[in-house]
Order: C-alpha cells, then sequence, then structure tokens
C-alpha cells in the first residue's frame, strides 16, 4: 500500500456542510452564553493564587510533619545528607492492610496472548535494575503463571496487568512491580483502601506512597502507585528500608 | 505574537474562522480514531467548546493547529474510555464516506489499527508532520513515535492484505 493511496482514502472523509453548520451554530450559542471576565479579573484571581501557594509553602512545613528524604543523583543511590536533589514525600502510613484486589473483569481466554519477559519488557518499553542495585535481590518468575496481555479482536487491550518479582535467596526481602499502560494496574491502593490518601511529588511525578506493616507475619511494607511515560505502576517492598524503596522508585524513573 | 482570542476579532468571527479552517481536519482525526460519525461529531464540538472556554493565545498558526489537534485526540481518548464496551467500527459508516473499493478496504484496514498506531500514522501521514512534532503534540518521545510508526506501517499492512 502506498502512501498516497492511503493519503487519497483518508481525503475521502470530509465534515458535511450541515454537521459543520450544527457545530459552528453550538460554538456561537456556548460564546453568547459565556460570562467574558475582564483582564484585570484573571490577574486578581493569579495573584490570589500566588499568595496562596507562598503561604502553602512556608506555612505546611509547620503544620504537616511531611518526611524529608535528601537524595543524591549519584548513581550509586541516595544519601542522607547530599544536596543535588531533595524531595519531600508524603507517605501514608496505614493501620491496616490494603486488600489489593483485581477489579471485576472479564477476561476471555481466546484474547490472551501470552509473552515472554521480553517481549513484556519491550511492550511497556521498560527495564529493571534492581539486580544492579540490589543484587541480593533476584528475579523470580512463576513459570506456571503464564504472563502477557488480553487483546480484542480489534487490537484493543483491554487487560495487561504484568508483575514483576524480585526476591531475595531466603525469601524475606522483596521488590514488586506491577505495570499497566496508560493507566495504572487494575488494582490500586486509592480504590481499595477506604480512606483518603495524601498524594506527593517526586520528580515532578504525583504518586501515592504507603508505608505500613503486614499484619498476617510482620512484614514491612512500602508501597508506591503512579503514572509514568505511558505506564501505570504498582511499587511493593518487603522489609527493605525506606531508602532503598525510594531508590528502587528512583530507578523506575531514570 | 499571534493571539487568537485576544485578538481584536470579534468572538463570533473568530469561532467561525476555527470552524471553517479546522473542523474538516479535525473531523477527520476524529472519525479515524473513533471511526464512528455520531461520536467524532461530538468530539469536535468539545474541541471547538474547549477552545471557547480555554480562550488559548497561540504563537502562530501552526501553534493553534497544533493545539486543536491535541485537544481533539484528548477527546476521542475520553469518550473510548467513558465507553468499556466500545462497538468496533460499522463498515456502513465508511461506506458513506467511500465509493472505490480500493479506498474502502484501506481506511476499514485503518480503521481496525489500535488507536495509538492509528493517530501517528495520521499524523505522519496525512497531517505531514515530522516525527518530532508528533512526540510534542502527543507529549511521548520521538522514539516512542518512531516506534509506533513502524509497529503501525505493519499492522496496517497485515490488515490491509487480510482484508
Amino acid at each position: 500500500m502506498k502512501e498516497t493511496e492511503l493519503q487519497k482514502a483518508v481525503e475521502n472523509i470530509s465534515i458535511t456542510p450541515e454537521m459543520q453548520n450544527k457545530v459552528l451554530q453550538k460554538a456561537l450559542f456556548a460564546a453568547k452564553n459565556k460570562v467574558h471576565k475582564p483582564n484585570y479579573f484573571h490577574a486578581l484571581i493569579i495573584g490570589c493564587c500566588v499568595l496562596l501557594l507562598v503561604c502553602v509553602a512556608v506555612v505546611m512545613p509547620y503544620l504537616k510533619k511531611a518526611e524529608t528524604i535528601v537524595l543524591s543523583s549519584n548513581n550509586n543511590g541516595l544519601e542522607n545528607n547530599g544536596d543535588d536533589l531533595s524531595a519531600s514525600l508524603q507517605i501514608n502510613e496505614l493501620t491496616e492492610v490494603p486488600q489489593l484486589t483485581t477489579q471485576l473483569f472479564a477476561l476471555l481466554y481466546d484474547d490472551f496472548v501470552p509473552m515472554t519477559e521480553d517481549e513484556l519488557l519491550d511492550y511497556y518499553d521498560v527495564t529493571f535494575s534492581f539486580e544492579t542495585l540490589f543484587p541480593q535481590l533476584q528475579e523470580v518468575i512463576t513459570v506456571n503463571k503464564a504472563r502477557g496481555i488480553y487483546k480484542r479482536e480489534n487490537g484493543d487491550v483491554y487487560f495487561d496487568n504484568n508483575q514483576f518479582s524480585f526476591l531475595s535467596a531466603d525469601n524475606t526481602q522483596e521488590i514488586t512491580v506491577v505495570l499497566a499502560k496508560e493507566h495504572l494496574p487494575w488494582f490500586d491502593i486509592n480504590t481499595a483502601y477506604d480512606y483518603p490518601l495524601l498524594k506527593t511529588f517526586y520528580k515532578d511525578i504525583e504518586m501515592t506512597i504507603c508505608h505500613y506493616t503486614d499484619a498476617r507475619n510482620g512484614d514491612d511494607m512500602y508501597y508506591a502507585e503512579f503514572i509514568y511515560q505511558e505506564n501505570g505502576y504498582l511499587v511493593y517492598t518487603r522489609n527493605m528500608t525506606k531508602l532503598d524503596f525510594i531508590k528502587a522508585v528512583d530507578s523506575l524513573l531514570s | 505574537m499571534y493571539m487568537a482570542f485576544a485578538s481584536k476579532e470579534k468572538p463570533e468571527e473568530e469561532i467561525e474562522r476555527i470552524v471553517k479552517t479546522y473542523s474538516n481536519m479535525l473531523f477527520k482525526i476524529c472519525f479515524v480514531m473513533l471511526c464512528n460519525e455520531a461520536d467524532a461529531e461530538d468530539a469536535l464540538q468539545t474541541t471547538i467548546l474547549k477552545y471557547l472556554k480555554k480562550a488559548p493565545c497561540f504563537a502562530d498558526t501552526e501553534h493553534e493547529k497544533a493545539w486543536l489537534i491535541r485537544v481533539a485526540i484528548n477527546n476521542c481518548k475520553d469518550i473510548r474510555k467513558s465507553n468499556i464496551h466500545y462497538a468496533p467500527f460499522d463498515i456502513a459508516d465508511i461506506q458513506n464516506y467511500c465509493k472505490e473499493e480500493d479506498s474502502k478496504e484501506i481506511l476499514s484496514a485503518l480503521f481496525s489499527l489500535p488507536q495509538k498506531y492509528k493517530v501517528v500514522l495520521y499524523l505522519f501521514y496525512i497531517g505531514g508532520y515530522q516525527t518530532k512534532e508528533i512526540a510534542s503534540i502527543l507529549k511521548i518521545t520521538p522514539a516512542a513515535v518512531r516506534k509506533r510508526l513502524q509497529y503501525g506501517r505493519a499492522l496496517l499492512k497485515l490488515e490491509y492484505e487480510e482484508a
């Protein structure tokens, strides 16, 4: 198929004069009903917003005990007293173990497209460096659990949650990442948890970060969820320090 | 600086200019993305209304066009998201626009592609944009645009041959 054929085919699509007129009339009607505020009013609103932001920036640190972790941009990781890059992270301390269950989805067996590890990494366009950052961890691929995506006949992918787990040899430490394209994986803490959770920004990316103790076994858990470069991420660490957790999240954003 | 709504033109004339200049181009994009005339009309209408509401200022007409395309694409995505059980496209919709059999098959193949490939192919081959410009419109990396173009071309070829 040639480029010109494609162009010729698309050229056939054109808006009808009736539809164009309808769109125009609706727009004109909307414009007539719109109240135009004078420019000084906009300036006043912007001024108020700036003032409010300054107040929030000055007052908030005193009101909230936001945890401040100073990070170094050095690839070797994070330091407590570096000054290259710093971030105030709001970590939600949870008193209950969140039950992250997959939302109800009708997954049709015929739609399933199995994928290998490499195909999945290519699909999400990601690489993991956990094994370099944390030599005690190794990726564990559960052979019995097929990974892949669910795709309709028309090519639309409707379910693509996939999990990547890295465990220590004695199974006491863990980093797990669940990925989905273009949205958070279909179980996220903001929908699973009953209480409103504070969001925070790390490297200009909005994320929800939580810390909790798994009451079933006493494991110390950190959890983050965010969207970055068209992928939704759920990341949790088990029995790893806060700095290691942030280091893990940081490595995903590099 | 090219000022769209802040110009001396009357808003009504400005709206008329926008609708007349861009509605056909935006309708094509929306129709290709949504494969449905009614939804494409909705997406187009919402784009024009957002333009009215935001009254943005543009550096030049290219900037204005790129803004409208981005908003239209986002509207199409919103429409698709709001309808989980989205019906596949109806061949009758294509027949209204195409008389030649070849063109029908090409459009049918294009419509069958996933949205992210369709939009990149459209902007590259029909819109005449470069990969860098597409990256800027879609807010993705130029590498991602090239990758989508590559996959999109392959998929389109496959769909066309099957058709």
